[in-house]
């Protein structure tokens, strides 16, 4: 479970400090999935980074699986990263010079494990997001949905408690888009918490709440009931 | 145009750390170079500036080409048509013996005609009554000093100074100071007075003269005095301007001066490479701006001006920065180089340090001609990209060479090195040879890339059992091929000639080590104190020879005795030894032929050995007949064998002492080589010889063991400033490896953001951007090893041996492969330490964001 108790975050600047969060209050619950929406520019994408260690919250508090995470350092992150939370961006951020199977063991190979177990659970990850013939693609072989899928598998590997996707089908055409989602949405189903922020409503049907932000605050969380989305399309 | 470079060029260019770490490697590159161009022109200007000094209003000179004259020409030069005035001269270098004076210090005592003087030098004398002068200077052993050398010594009007005159010390009255500019100026101020009767005298030249000064009419054309005196004074004499004097050492400096230069060249060298990467990577790093501009209207050729204006503006900047460091440098280095010039050719006067304000200018010059060159191609890159892909990222029109076309320039110019190592030297100067050096560095510059891929592909498989930091850097190493290889090169080239000229040093070393083991036979050798002073005309008492002999233990003495002519219109050494006992215990490496039977023969026929270097010189082969000037006039010799030496710089001809005393008329000794009886104590027999003639005389008396390590002293000692100009160098690129390096964490801050938000520890970080450096130093030096290689033999085989004629015979010491491998990985690790924090400290969410 993931709990946000008045988090505020400010851009320091010497004239006009930016206030990119304002007292967020939010309760995620253990294998749900969430979308982020709202205009540019409301916080989504600084939510997800303070829920991933990226960046840390002005004040307030941020608690992971019940842990209070203010006295983390950056070991403790990057800890947490290797082995509890994976993330998924809008560019892939793919490492161009490795080929697909690389850039799936990696986060496996920086955490230490050996690279042929390493190997075997990034060739299972790829096999799983349908890329089991694109091993040796280098990104700049891939197409948009499989760099992104690539991505997926990448974060998956680690098998992570919590997924956090920043805006992961808006690079991509609906129809890429719509597999992405479903690829996301299964995961969730086998327990990973999945945060995912995003533009679209194309995402909706899949997600068990939509939190809208705006200006930095939860405007309205709509809660779906899992009949409206197993339903398909409100 | 303005604008643009105002709000674009400036804005870049100063706010970019990287623009800086290139502004300091331009910098000192040029400061190097301007330094040595600083201190060898003090080092001339100093000796220019002493000979005038001297010289004063003389404007001919009559010398004779076998050293001291019988006087009595005087009178018929008086006489000849278009002469004025004449003043007759005696000089000598005398070795100072008071504990005051410095090591080795040296007294240039001239004795002139005070009656003539007034008409050729000026005189300033304090602390004297102008009256007395005369009378006073007339007195044996009355000299007048300068005024900054008497502060110095310590020493007042009426008080002595004491120096080694020949075989025997000289107790000198001072009776004035000479002061102001002119005379006072002569020999850094080392120079003292006498009258020439009592310098003749005193310095065993009764009846003789070193040089008459003359002074024509203004009426006459030199020329047609020249001809008319030549003719008069006939070929035993040499007729010169005073200039000339100066005009020769600047032709013996020319080639040490012209391998200081290129040395100093290295950085500048190292300089263009970093220019040409720094803007280089500024094209790639702002193709997108590039875009932007052309899409509002900015056409290429302005993108091009813009791009070449920020490389000269470096360069100028460099240039102001690099003069300024320069000129503090170049104390330093003017020391190292008057050491060595004094030590080697001629003795340099302290050198006051001058700074003519042309390097000002010329180190700008420098600056901007060595800017335009290496921004020329960037510009050009910048300027043909198309808007549209720039804006878009798209590499299409600047995508790098293939590795082909790579291999095959390097074949082109590799091929173009070796002919222009085989064009044989041209007026004095081995231009084809530094050419090919140059050529040879870009040869292996454009192996860079291709040894680049090559590398990265066969250390892959080696990585699989590795931490994935390895493998990381080894990507970006091969994905970032455009900006890595000019700093490759850069570095490469720097290593390949610290390593070549180390090598070349190895080599000369080794030989010197092998030539002395061979030929310095002799137990003891015995010289004045002033031995290893140039110049230095000391002699050793009369009869030392024959009580050597006594001595018990002693087998064989070796008497040496050398004396300056004039050959060919050149200075040069003729050196008379006792040829017999030099052939019975030692030996001499001759080019071809048995050491005993050609010295036997020399003897026994009368014949000439020269060495390697004299016949290098002048062009001489066994077999030929030389003219060598003497008292006697000249005399024919035919060179009976041609032989490899190393402790002069301008060779030597050496001839049985028979022949030298017979025509010389000369039965001095300048060092005995003792050959010790088998069994004999070299120690106790030298505790002898230093009790009888030590103290008193001033004589030094060195064991075998002792004198070779003296002569490897004096030539690491000359080699110090070679291996300063090499550590700048180095220095300068790794300046440029830190300057590639926080390059690329610029470039990289999106993959660095993304290997910590997938997992990566700062600590990882900091390794793939340490672990990249260590792949780049590593291909430098493998590179550099193996042009090095090709280097060493060029400058051994073809630079040197045009520039000096010495033959080296080639060692590339295997401890060079060890230390360079160490030297590189610790250069590249220590560039890529800053980078690395860098890297680690970048906020990940800013990285990821950032484009």
């Amino acid at each position: 479970m993931i709990e946000l108790n008045e988090i505020d975050k400010t851009y320091p600047h010497p004239v006009h400090p930016v206030a990119a969060l304002k007292g967020i209050t939010l309760r995620i619950e253990k294998g749900s999935f969430s979308l982020l929406m709202g205009p540019s520019g409301c916080g989504k994408s600084t939510l997800l980074n303070l829920i991933g260690g990226l960046d840390q919250p002005t004040s307030g508090d941020l608690l992971l699986g019940g842990r209070p995470t203010r006295d983390f350092s950056d070991a403790d992150w990057t800890r947490l990263r290797q082995t509890e939370i994976g993330m998924i961006f809008q560019f892939f951020n793919l490492l161009p010079m490795l080929n697909a199977l690389e850039n799936v063991a990696l986060p496996l190979l920086l955490r230490g494990d050996r690279p042929e177990e390493a190997k075997a659970r990034a060739r299972t990850a790829l096999v799983s997001v349908g890329l089991g013939g694109r091993l040796d693609h280098r990104p700049s072989a891939l197409s948009g949905g499989e760099m992104q899928r690539v991505a997926i598998a990448r974060a998956d590997v680690v098998s992570p408690q919590i997924l956090l996707a920043d805006e992961p089908t808006g690079n991509l055409d609906s129809e890429n888009g719509e597999e992405i989602l479903k690829l996301l949405s299964s995961r969730a189903r086998a327990g990973v918490t999945l945060l995912l922020a995003t533009h679209s409503p194309q995402a909706v049907p899949y997600a068990d709440q939509v939190i809208h932000l705006k200006d930095g605050r939860v405007d309205r969380i709509d809660r779906i009931d899992r009949i409206d989305r197993t339903g398909g399309k409100r | 145009m303005g604008v643009l470079f105002r709000w674009i060029s400036f804005r870049h260019l100063f706010r970019e750390p990287r623009a800086w770490l290139t502004l300091i490697g331009v910098a000192l590159g040029i400061s190097v170079f301007i330094s040595i161009r600083i201190a060898n022109q003090s080092v001339l200007s100093a000796y220019r500036h002493s000979v005038d000094a001297v010289a004063g209003n003389t404007t001919l000179e009559v010398a004779g080409k076998a050293g001291p004259f019988d006087e009595t020409i005087i009178t018929s030069i008086r006489e000849a048509p278009g002469v004025r005035s004449v003043a007759p001269i005696i000089h000598a270098a005398l070795p100072m013996s008071s504990p005051s004076s410095t090591e080795g210090e040296i007294l240039f005592l001239m004795g002139v005609d005070l009656l003539q003087e007034g008409a050729f030098r000026q005189y300033e004398i304090g602390g004297i009554a102008p009256e007395k002068i005369f009378t006073e200077l007339m007195e044996p052993d009355a000299v007048l000093l300068t005024e900054p050398f008497a502060t110095r010594h310590q020493i007042e009007v009426g008080g002595t100074i004491s120096v080694r005159a020949g075989n025997r010390n000289l107790s000198l009255r001072v009776v004035g100071l000479l002061k102001g500019s002119g005379l006072a100026e002569a020999e850094g101020g080392n120079i003292a007075i006498m009258d020439i009767a009592s310098a003749q005298w005193r310095l065993d030249k009764l009846g003789k003269l070193d040089r008459i000064d003359l002074i024509t009419e203004e009426g006459t054309p030199l020329h047609q005095i020249m001809k008319t005196l030549a003719e008069r004074i006939g070929p035993d004499f040499s007729l010169r301007r005073p200039e000339q004097r100066s005009e020769q050492v600047e032709k013996m400096l020319f080639a040490f001066q012209l391998n200081l230069t290129a040395l100093s060249a290295i950085s500048l060298f190292v300089g263009i490479f970093l220019i040409y990467n720094t803007l280089l990577v500024s094209v790639v790093h702002r193709r997108k701006e590039i875009g932007i501009l052309r899409s509002l209207g900015v056409t290429r050729l302005r993108i091009f001006f813009l791009f070449l204006f920020e490389g000269i503006l470096l360069g100028t900047i460099g240039g102001i920065s690099g003069v300024i460091i320069g000129a503090f440098l170049a104390r330093g280095i003017l020391r190292l180089v008057a050491r060595t010039v004094s030590a080697l050719y001629v003795p340099i006067p302290p050198s006051p340090f001058s700074l003519p304000p042309s390097v000002f200018w010329e180190g700008i010059g420098i600056g901007i001609i060595v800017a335009a060159l290496s921004s020329l191609f960037p510009a050009m890159q910048a300027g043909q990209l198309r808007p549209r892909e720039a804006m878009e990222g798209i590499y299409s029109s600047q995508q790098a060479p293939s590795t082909i076309k790579f291999l095959l320039a390097a074949a082109l110019l590799g091929v173009v090195s070796y002919l222009l190592s085989q064009v044989p030297l041209r007026w004095n100067l081995p231009a084809a040879g530094y050419l090919a050096a140059g050529l040879l560095l870009i040869t292996f510059s454009m192996l860079v890339p291709p040894a680049l891929l090559l590398f990265a592909r066969l250390i892959e498989p080696l990585l699989e059992r590795l931490p994935p930091s390895w493998r990381l850097a080894r990507g970006h190493l091969e994905q970032a091929m455009r900006r890595n290889g000019p700093t490759i090169a850069a570095f490469m080239g720097a290593l390949a000639m610290m390593i070549s000229v180390v090598v070349m040093i190895e080599s000369f070393r080794d030989t010197v080590v092998l030539w002395i083991d061979q030929t310095i036979k002799a137990d003891i050798i015995g010289a004045p104190a002033s031995l290893l002073s140039k110049e230095s005309e000391e002699t050793l008492p009369d009869g030392l020879i024959s009580e050597v002999r006594r001595i018990p233990g002693v087998e064989a003495v070796d008497g040496y005795r050398s004396v300056q002519v004039l050959f060919r219109e050149e200075p040069a050494l003729l050196v008379g030894r006792d040829l017999a006992v030099h052939a019975a215990h030692s030996r001499y490496l001759f080019r071809s032929g048995d050491s005993k039977e050609i010295i036997e023969r020399a003897i026994r026929e009368g014949t000439v050995l020269i060495s390697e270097v004299f016949a290098n010189r002048f062009g001489l082969q066994e077999g030929e007949h030389i003219e060598i000037p003497s008292p006697q006039g000249k005399i024919s010799l035919e060179i009976a064998g041609i032989f490899y030496e190393y402790s002069t710089d301008g060779g030597k001809m050496v001839i049985d002492r028979s022949l030298l005393q017979r025509i010389w008329k000369d039965d001095r000794l300048n060092v005995v080589a003792i050959y010790l009886e088998k069994g004999s104590d070299p120690g106790v027999v030298r505790q002898q010889l230093v009790q009888r003639w030590g103290a008193e005389q001033g004589l030094t008396f060195i064991t075998q063991v002792n004198f070779k390590n003296e002569i490897l002293r004096i030539f690491d000692q000359t080699f110090l400033v070679t291996y300063a100009l090499e550590w700048i160098a180095v220095v300068v690129a790794l300046l440029g490896i830190t300057n590639t390096l926080f390059v690329s964490i610029l470039e990289r801050q999106r993959e660095i953001g993304i290997l910590r938000a997938i997992g990566a520890s700062r600590r990882q970080v900091v390794e793939v951007v340490l672990i990249e450096a260590f792949y780049m130093g590593v291909i430098g030096n493998i590179l550099s090893l193996f042009c090095a290689l090709f280097l060493s033999l060029l400058l051994i085989f073809v630079i040197n041996k045009q520039s000096f004629g010495w033959t080296l015979l080639y060692h590339y010491p295997p401890s060079v492969i060890v230390h360079s491998f160490l030297l590189a990985t610790l250069t590249a690790l220590l560039a890529g330490y800053f980078p690395a924090r860098k890297a680690a400290r970048l906020a990940v969410t800013e990285a990821i964001s950032y484009e």
